[in-house]
């Protein structure tokens, strides 16, 4: 067997894989990637962000629709079917794959289409569909494989009854009734997603709320406008068993003895890194006790010439952080110079309603301030909200304890994924809390409510200024 | 049969599938079950469920009843599932009856084996279809559909066939009969499906599963059918898997199948062939 040798290899094209692949071609390197898919984009692209996505628009229209219905005297079709509502997913996806197929060409990437599998550190074999194999040398590697949903052990997935968050984009039509199990960032996006386009979904958790890595003030609000949809959070509950009644209902047994019986399931238990044939004790790699590949901060393995990005090293499991894992690990392995790495990322979260943090939550802001002040802007009393009927969300600031450093920002409501980003620039210069009072804002937007929010901490001052 | 013979019955079958005057019958025994099934539903549910999709001509039938406006005035059932778990199982008895009082009895004496071998081959296409789907996160229920009815016009042009040899004192050969059953069953299960307002995947299915390039739409499913059908071959011969043989067929690359993979959805093989057992008569 033929061995090719390139400066790098990425394996995987996601997000973090693509820009690693650029990042190297821009540096005149010799790259490949190894891509298992028959498309380029990874999960991000053809089972995740950008399908989900799609659908959650879709949602919203037909939110919006309804709203409207009755001032525009129309009814909606009531069995809408999926792939309507997800037509124009094919479109956006297919845009996408010619894009990132462009990039490669353009940047002189060598695609191969295999799976990778390491024999030692600088060698891969790739087997392709139909048997043939070719094996690879590099001086650097990108593992850039992603994740795949986590299963659970009293749950069978069979992805015509029981989904997880790969497949249950494959329905082609919308169940009525649907019990997600899980209360982290897929299930609370599913859940709602679904709820809005009007299936009965029930939503059970084992922690008392979801979300739970946010501060309970937007996880209340987000359960108060879940539950106003018209569906179920079943709190502090433990699944003992999950199966198909043989004609037409799931059923799900709790251990406190209650059963929920649903058309379709979705178990969204997280994801874990997709290291699935790629063998990678043979190069010296193990996973931590988290299951995922712990890296540095240049995104460095423990073996030298090894870098990893993306979800397979674990949270914040963000497209946007991805990306910029995948830049970084590249340009740390041909050391480039790779600038500073924020910690500040924001964190979306494509629910209904939309949830959106950047910088110090509550409860981190307590425990190194002990008494910080919280400003909150409810959309309600924004007249931009009130135009657009945008009432359900609020924004809050969080400060220090005299009010006046910006530590942190949390917004819950439609728009917060782009709101969250004039706080993200504020907390990058280190603004304080004044000056969200003394500039101008658009009238009306929502922008208006980091002004209202702001005013709230300054009349909560115990030192007037 | 003389030549003259069969293009006289080439004539009237063309004549029959314009003037769309094409029946698909039922097996006699899946009646009886059905209409053993549908007096006490609850307690039968799950057997007259198993019966509706391991059954193509039944499967078929029910799908029209059920997308019918008596029963779906406002949306069109995609699959068995949905239609099970849309309309209960009291109005599924009731459409399941109504399936086996409208069209007529198979009436094909000494064409038992080649209807048995019809039916085998959709039922387990349909059973390797379904898992093919599941393994690539593909819609289970249309796949499976779809690989039960990829050939429902087989046995429509087989009794048309037979009944106008019959209408004219002639008994064609199986060879004769396989022959047209190949030669028109795209094109008579396309205008069947069409006619009942089936799935739209059902169709391009049926009509893009023999042809080598692009179906007319439903490209996945009907790659996937194609590589059930070269896993069901598989099965119904002699049960004997050649992982190597399999690997390289050029549907199961078309859907980016690797070794591994094909060893993985062996594995399943002995539960695939309980299945079919089970769902077979």
């Amino acid at each position: 067997m033929s061995t090719q040798h390139y400066d790098i290899i990425i394996i995987g094209s996601g997000p973090a894989g693509q820009k690693a692949a650029v990042q190297a071609a821009k540096a005149n390197k010799k790259v490949a990637m190894v891509e298992a898919d028959k498309v380029l984009g990874g999960a991000c692209v053809h089972r995740g962000t950008i399908p989900s996505k799609t659908l959650r628009e879709n949602a919203l229209r037909i939110a919006n629709l309804r709203k409207h219905a009755e001032l525009f005297s129309f009814s909606l079709r009531p069995d809408l079917e999926m792939t309507a509502l997800i037509e124009n997913m094919h479109a956006v996806i297919s845009a996408h794959d010619d894009y990132i197929n462009n990039q490669m060409t353009r940047n002189a990437i060598e695609r191969i289409h295999g799976r990778a599998s390491f024999i030692d550190s600088h060698t891969i074999l790739v087997n392709m569909p139909g048997g043939k194999s070719v094996e690879l040398q590099t001086d650097y590697f990108v593992i850039a494989t992603g994740s795949v949903p986590r299963q659970v052990d009293n749950i069978e997935v069979d992805h015509e009854y029981v989904y997880d968050s790969d497949s249950i984009l494959s329905m082609e039509y919308l169940p009525q009734t649907l019990t997600v199990l899980g209360g982290g960032v897929i299930a609370s996006e599913y859940a709602s997603i679904f709820s809005s386009l009007g299936v009965r979904v029930t939503m059970i958790d084992r922690y008392p709320r979801p979300l739970g890595f946010l501060d309970q003030a937007l996880t209340d609000q987000f359960v108060h406008a879940f539950e106003a949809s018209g569906a179920r959070f079943i709190a502090s509950a433990n699944v003992t068993r999950v199966y198909w009644d043989g004609v037409s209902q799931v059923i799900t047994e709790l251990d406190d003895g209650s059963v929920y019986r649903s058309e379709k399931v979705l178990s969204a238990a997280g994801r874990v890194s997709n290291i699935v044939g790629l063998s990678i004790e043979n190069a010296g790699l193990t996973l931590n006790e988290r299951g995922i590949i712990p890296v540095d901060r240049q995104c460095r393995t423990r073996v030298n010439n090894i870098y990893a990005a993306g979800d397979v090293i674990g949270p914040p499991s963000l497209a946007s952080a991805s990306m910029e894992q995948g830049r970084r690990a590249s340009r740390a392995a041909l050391g480039l110079d790779l600038g500073e790495m924020t910690d500040l990322i924001p964190g979306g979260i494509y629910a209904i309603p939309e949830l959106s943090t950047v910088g110090m939550s509550e409860s981190e802001a307590i425990e190194k301030y002990l008494d910080p002040i919280i400003g909150v802007a409810k959309f309600e009393e924004i007249a931009r909200g009130q135009i657009s009927g945008i009432q359900d969300g609020m924004l809050r600031l969080i400060a220090d304890p005299q009010g006046e450093k910006l530590l942190g920002v949390q917004i819950i409501g439609e728009g917060a994924t782009e709101l969250i980003h004039i706080g993200q620039m504020g907390l990058l210069a280190g603004m304080n809390i004044d000056a969200f009072v003394e500039n101008i804002f658009n009238f009306p937007t929502l922008a208006e409510a980091y002004r209202v929010a702001a005013l709230h901490i300054v009349g909560q001052r115990t030192t007037p200024s | 049969m003389d030549q003259a013979f069969i293009d006289s019955i080439t004539e009237q079958l063309e004549q029959r599938i314009q003037q769309k005057t094409l029946v698909l019958p039922m097996l006699p025994q899946v009646t009886s079950q059905v209409l053993s099934l549908v007096n006490d539903v609850d307690s039968d549910a799950l057997a007259l469920t198993k019966l509706i999709q391991s059954d193509a001509a039944l499967a078929g039938h029910v799908m029209r009843i059920a997308n019918s406006a008596a029963y779906s005035p406002t949306a069109k059932m995609t699959s068995l599932q949905q239609a099970i778990a849309r309309l209960g199982m009291q109005n599924m008895a009731d459409i399941a009856m109504a399936a086996t009082m409208g069209p007529a009895l198979f009436d094909a004496k000494g064409f038992e084996p080649l209807i048995k071998e019809i039916w085998q081959s959709s039922l387990a296409t349909a059973v390797w279809a379904r898992e093919l789907a599941r393994q690539g996160r593909r819609n289970v229920e249309s796949t499976f559909l779809c690989g039960l009815l990829f050939q429902i016009g087989r046995p429509v042009v087989l009794q048309t066939v037979l009944d106008i040899a019959n209408g004219n004192n002639n008994s064609p050969g199986v060879d004769d009969v396989s022959f047209l059953m190949n030669q028109y069953q795209a094109e008579v299960g396309q205008v069947l499906a069409e006619h009942w307002q089936l799935p739209l995947p059902v169709s391009h299915t049926i009509g893009g599963v023999e042809i080598d390039g692009a179906a007319e739409g439903s490209q996945d499913i009907v790659d996937t059918i194609k590589a059930a059908k070269v896993f069901s071959a598989c099965t119904l011969s002699n049960q004997h898997y050649d992982i190597d043989v399999l690997s390289s067929d050029n549907s199961i690359i078309t859907l980016n199948l690797y070794v591994n993979d094909v060893e993985k959805l062996l594995e399943k093989s002995d539960s695939i062939h309980e299945t079919i057992k089970e769902l077979s008569f």
